[in-house]
């Protein structure tokens, strides 16, 4: 659950643009994330909201100095205020632009899965050094592959989703992104089953078109298991510093495929927060694995009708949830 | 003297005050049947008899008497309910008082706490911390324009008589007037019913379809407050009042942001909230539950439902429930007047013929 905004991003500390008249002196444009939020006093009562923040950031502050840029909860839906569109327009008064965070949205402002996106794929060609971007949510997310000097700047890509639409598996599949080096798919109840799901990944797994990836997670997943099992035969996880697994719904069988799989030792970090391993299972991954920063947070317990036999079928049934469903 | 419980045979909550009874040597209780009551059976009380009022549960015989008949997973039918339980409870009194038995409690009491408008206007007037209500709506155009009058984006619409989460939406608006209502009912053919889902609605049709359904029983409608939240749950706390100290407490936790709306919402862990509010915070959040309680002084056991902000700084009184006691298992706060004894034993030590 998403209950807490962003502190930092992308390497700089969020500082929280919301309209809230005691929220203290603006730092120099450039050295902070600007968080364009809405703000709810104290005692419930709301003050100004992210589509008047939003034009407020633009006549109050140099934006022209601003390279990272963080947009909260905008409303139920992008009819009234479409950030893709309300960016664009502004895209002039942002030249350095070059990290986008799309909906800092906290559960409580909307759940994860409510969250309703329109096409980003215009940013790509509004803001020329975009080099890092995050959304959260997916419903009604579209996103082109990106090619030429679009996709060759980019350098992070997440997607944090409740169910990541295929779409947009297959456009990331699709993309020319040789300077990518960090990428994240929360992959949710994806509608994706077994083979279908497997496949789609493939080609990141396979990492051919993915020369400087370093960190890949794939996270926030009903089907953990079976992407640890394809995960532990994938070539790009040789060039890998951090692999995550995180969120979901891994199991005792899964992190066996990891061990048996090829070697995980160069890495830097395992993560595997929020899973159901067994407490021998996680000792022997961490015996496994002595240099790796291994981590086995936030552990889920035992799911309490699960049963091995099930895993046979492609339509798994468990006893597991992941980390955000809703 | 002997002891008498106002209730419904089979329901725990008698069986657990009699076990209490017979643990603490006393004899067991007799019960009236709460079906008794409504259906204007003479009352079997006697003088010197000390009678407790429980609830009558989730007996459905007895609310077929109360609602009317229908189907029991209907929501609605509230104003019929309270006007049917508050006739029945001053019968009961009467009939107590005129045959030399005593009521333990007051049914006045019992009757404000079972309408959240007169309810919520008596802890605000004797300065409890409560959630801000809109007064006076009786409909969706209401609600939307007094939200609007007033800025407010997030409140809670509430049945004025309902139990638990019962016909009680959570409703958001956004920029542009875009509106969002979640709900455990559900509608079907022009009727409300009580799901194990909750569900969201997003037209405004929609909404204003539901609001129509649950206003004709009457509406308390209050902001929505952030919940605070621990371990990625969100979390309120039910205190149990009896004889003034607050003895009992639990925590309830949700995934979602709307812990009472959620059906499967699971008992979290005290300890580590008295850690976060930290002790100062801890003895705030005891006092707001005791100056609740003492807005009902006849009322030897009260429930409380306390909020707690999203900074855990700030508490907030979202209901005190007439028959809140129903807890099993849990005992009394540590170094209280409880310590050991679960909400029932508590309450049978301060009856009459126990002191």
């Amino acid at each position: 659950m998403n209950d807490e905004r962003l502190s930092t991003f992308a390497g700089l500390p969020v500082h929280a643009f919301d309209g809230d008249p005691e929220g203290g002196p603006h730092p120099a444009p450039g050295e902070a994330a600007w968080g364009i939020y809405h703000h709810v006093h104290d005692n419930g009562v709301w003050g100004a909201e992210v589509p008047e923040n939003f034009d407020r950031f633009l006549r109050e502050v140099d934006t022209t100095q601003v390279t990272h840029l963080v947009i909260g909860f905008w409303g139920f839906d992008c009819r009234e205020f479409d950030p893709v569109e309300r960016l664009v327009a502004a895209a002039g008064r942002l030249p350095r632009l070059r990290a986008l965070f799309l909906g800092d949205i906290r559960d409580w402002d909307l759940h994860l899965s409510w969250i309703k996106h329109t096409d980003v794929s215009p940013l790509f060609e509004a803001f020329p050094d975009l080099a890092h971007f995050e959304v959260r949510g997916s419903e009604g997310l579209r996103f082109a592959p990106l090619a030429g000097a679009a996709g060759a700047r980019l350098r992070t890509l997440r997607f944090e989703a409740a169910m990541l639409p295929p779409e947009i598996v297959r456009s990331v599949v699709d993309s020319d992104l040789p300077g990518l080096r960090h990428l994240d798919l929360w992959m949710g109840g994806a509608p994706m089953d077994g083979p279908a799901l497997l496949d789609g990944l493939a080609p990141i797994l396979a990492g051919e078109r993915l020369p400087a990836l370093r960190r890949l997670g794939l996270e926030n997943a009903a089907r953990h298991d079976r992407i640890a099992e394809a995960v532990a035969d994938a070539p790009v996880v040789a060039r890998l510093e951090s692999l995550s697994l995180a969120l979901g719904t891994l199991t005792d069988a899964g992190a066996e495929a990891l061990l048996s799989g090829r070697p995980l030792g160069h890495l830097a970090e395992l993560d595997l927060h929020h899973h159901y391993l067994t407490e021998e299972m996680g000792a022997r991954v961490r015996d496994a694995l002595p240099g790796v920063r291994v981590n086995l947070d936030d552990p889920q317990g035992r799911p309490e009708w699960l049963k091995p036999e099930w895993r046979q079928f492609d339509f798994e049934m468990s006893g597991s949830y992941i980390a955000v469903a809703e | 003297m002997s002891l008498v419980v106002v209730g419904t045979p089979g329901d725990r909550r008698p069986a657990l005050f009699a076990a209490a009874c017979l643990s603490a040597g006393l004899p067991e209780p007799r019960l009236v049947p709460w079906t008794d009551v409504l259906r204007g059976l003479p009352l079997d009380v006697r003088a010197g008899d000390a009678v407790r009022i429980d609830s009558p549960g989730e007996d459905r015989e007895a609310d077929a008497l109360l609602r009317g008949p229908g189907d029991p997973a209907r929501v609605g039918g509230g104003a019929r309910w309270y006007r049917t339980f508050t006739a029945a409870l001053r019968r009961l009194s009467a009939e107590a008082s005129a045959a030399g038995a005593r009521v333990l409690g007051d049914v006045e009491e019992i009757a404000v706490m079972f309408d959240k408008r007169p309810a919520h206007a008596r802890l605000q007037a004797a300065g409890v911390p409560v959630p801000a209500a809109l007064p006076g709506i009786d409909g969706y155009a209401a609600l939307r324009s007094r939200m609007e009058e007033s800025g407010e984006r997030r409140v809670f619409v509430k049945p004025a008589h309902g139990s638990s989460a019962s016909g009680v939406v959570a409703l958001q608006t956004a920029p542009g007037g875009r509106v969002r209502a979640v709900t455990s009912a559900s509608m079907v053919g022009g009727q409300l019913f009580n799901s194990l889902r909750v569900r969201s609605y997003e037209t405004e049709e929609e909404v204003a379809a539901l609001i129509g359904l649950l206003a004709p029983d009457g509406l308390h409608v209050e902001r929505w407050l952030p919940k605070a939240a621990l371990d990625g749950r969100v979390f309120d706390l039910r205190v149990v009042v009896i004889g003034g100290d607050p003895t009992h407490a639990v925590v309830r936790t949700s995934r979602t942001p709307m812990t009472n709306l959620h059906l499967g919402g699971a008992r979290g862990d005290l300890g580590a909230v008295r850690r976060a509010v930290g002790e100062d915070g801890w003895r705030r959040a005891l006092d707001v539950c005791a100056r609740a309680a003492a807005c009902f002084p006849g009322s030897p056991m009260v429930g409380v439902d306390l909020l707690v902000g999203a900074g855990l700084k700030r508490f907030a009184v979202c209901e005190v429930n007439a028959f809140g006691d129903l807890l099993p298992r849990l005992t009394g706060l540590p170094g209280g007047p409880a310590e050991g004894l679960d909400t029932y034993a508590a309450q049978v030590g301060l009856l009459p013929c126990t002191i």
